[in-house]
């Protein structure tokens, strides 16, 4: 393509496309609202292609309303949606007929994609990589590592300012050919299903560390020695009370769908009460 | 507590809760804002220790439509300074902040309420063609109506706080001392059901189950458990390939 095509267009370079995912990458969640969620962010971080692309004023404020309309996904792995739109914007502006069709697309791949990224990105980010990371600071920040604590910062801005990157310059790269097909490869189900396993094995391992919960109860039995109810726990497996306390949590959760203030107000009253009566 | 470490205390919330670079989220959690708070209050052990009780509570806390089911940014600003001038034990600092770490999430539920004026706003620069309109409101705005959001219930919780919670630790007998301790013992808990719930999936509670118990058993380290984790995971994920892909061929996602 020229420098300058027949529309005043100017070209899209990899700077801009990596100045939009700064953009994206900082306002994602700062005009989060309860209204378009992250519509405004998105359109923001669009809008140093957009300029570029639509010279005339009228068509820069069509493209800008075209995405403050709702849009709402996990912003890491989301990055590729920016990627795709930015590819899919440059081909629609040096369209002089089927404008509206080809906005429809735009909206409607920007719609669909957005879910099941989310989903993607939530689980590997936040259900797996951070519990792991945290889950390795936390025992040394507990002996006082002020590095260990810093880890999971450092860890994260590193991890996702490399997938993010990568997304959306791949989004554009290969446009919406590439999602899809990587989507339904099996290939991130595979990862998502390696990364669920360990970070449910970890949840075991800090469970197991990190849950303290033991009972000084004692059947006192005339003429014998008293039998002290945690030892005979501890007899028949270790650590009993924090397993089943976990437990009940999950089951809890699970029926009942994630409801934190009710587990907070039942583990509080349960605690009291059992303090009370010398149960723990 | 001084006026000044109220204000960096504030200060210190509003930036790690400010949403500004999507990475830079973390800082919200208890772990990386105790070394500061530890800082300020000049009490390094009690911060990080009384922080990375409370992550435990919230290593499985995740917005999943953005919606946090608690604030842990505030309740790290309330349980560590508490622990540290109150001289309250970290678990019951943290039975304490818990409750006020969910009253934190309507905080921000009146952000996105506010928000959604800057996206009407927006709509208003779109019609012009005005881009650069646009990138403010999306962050400039937002930005400055965060400030008193996140600063002033901070401030003042830390001013007012930790007198109102040694007064109240001084008044209650015994058993309810011991039980905010048992509390803060099971907390974690809940951290760590809600990260299962995150993944999932029931069929690899089997793995919970192992994971638990090699560190019942042997005491193994973080870093020990992680190898067999990791191994674990590897071959279940190379097992698996062959259905996996035939998963993928019938369309499912």
């Amino acid at each position: 393509m020229d420098q300058v095509t027949k529309n005043n267009q100017e070209k899209i370079t990899k700077r801009d496309i990596t100045i939009s995912w700064i953009r994206w990458h900082a306002y994602a969640e700062v005009s989060a609202n309860f209204e378009r969620l992250q519509a405004l962010a998105f359109c923001a971080s669009m809008t140093g292609i957009l300029e570029k692309l639509y010279k005339k004023k009228e068509d820069l404020s069509r493209a800008l309303k075209k995405h403050l309309t709702m849009f709402n996904t996990q912003a890491n792995w989301g990055s590729v949606i920016n990627g795709i739109t930015i590819a899919l914007e440059e081909k629609a502006s040096q369209e002089t007929e089927n404008k509206e069709e080809s906005e429809e697309l735009i909206t409607g791949i920007k719609t669909g994609l957005m879910g099941p990224i989310a989903g993607i990105g939530d689980s590997l980010d936040f259900g797996t990589i951070r519990p792991i990371l945290m889950g390795i600071s936390i025992p040394f920040a507990l002996k006082g590592s002020v590095f260990a604590a810093f880890v999971p910062l450092v860890g994260q801005i590193l991890y996702m300012a490399i997938v993010g990157l990568f997304m959306i310059h791949k989004g554009y790269s290969t446009g919406k050919e590439s999602i899809t097909s990587l989507l339904s490869s099996g290939k991130i189900q595979q990862i998502i299903s390696g990364a669920g396993v360990l970070g449910m094995f970890m949840m075991g391992a800090l469970s197991a560390t990190f849950i303290s919960l033991s009972t000084p109860l004692v059947i006192s039995t005339e003429g014998a020695n008293p039998i002290e109810i945690q030892s005979m726990l501890d007899g028949i497996v270790p650590n009993l009370l924090p397993f089943a306390v976990v437990f009940a949590i999950y089951l809890y959760l699970k029926k009942t769908g994630a409801n934190y203030l009710k587990v907070v107000g039942i583990v509080l009253a349960v605690s009291l009460l059992g303090a009370a009566i010398g149960l723990f | 507590m001084s006026i000044i470490q109220a204000i960096l205390l504030g200060v210190i919330y509003w930036i790690s809760q400010n949403k500004v670079w999507y990475g830079f989220s973390n800082m919200r959690m208890p772990i990386c804002l105790a070394p500061i708070i530890g800082l300020i209050f000049g009490d390094m052990e009690t911060a990080l220790v009384t922080g990375a009780t409370l992550q435990m509570i919230y290593i499985g806390s995740i917005a999943s439509g953005g919606n946090h089911p608690a604030d842990e940014g505030i309740a790290a600003c309330i349980a560590i300074p508490m622990a540290i001038q109150a001289g309250i034990s970290p678990e019951v600092a943290v039975s304490i902040a818990v409750p006020v770490g969910l009253l934190g999430t309507f905080i921000d539920n009146i952000r996105k309420t506010i928000n959604t004026g800057f996206v009407h706003l927006a709509d208003k620069y779109a019609d012009e063609g005005n881009a650069k309109g646009v990138r403010r409101a999306a962050f400039l705005y937002p930005l400055l109506v965060s400030f008193p959001l996140r600063f002033l219930p901070v401030f003042f919780a830390s001013i007012y706080g930790p007198a109102a919670v040694q007064t109240f630790m001084d008044a209650v007998p015994g058993w309810v001392t011991h039980g905010l301790t048992i509390a803060g013992g099971i907390l974690p808990a809940l951290g760590f059901a809600l990260t299962m719930i995150t993944i999932g999936k029931t069929k690899y509670i089997p793995f919970f189950i192992i994971g638990f118990f090699i560190v019942a058993y042997s005491g193994l380290s973080i870093i020990g458990v992680s190898i067999f984790g990791l191994c674990i995971a590897y071959l279940y994920m190379t097992s698996n390939k062959a259905a996996n892909k035939s998963q993928a061929e019938g369309g499912n996602l």
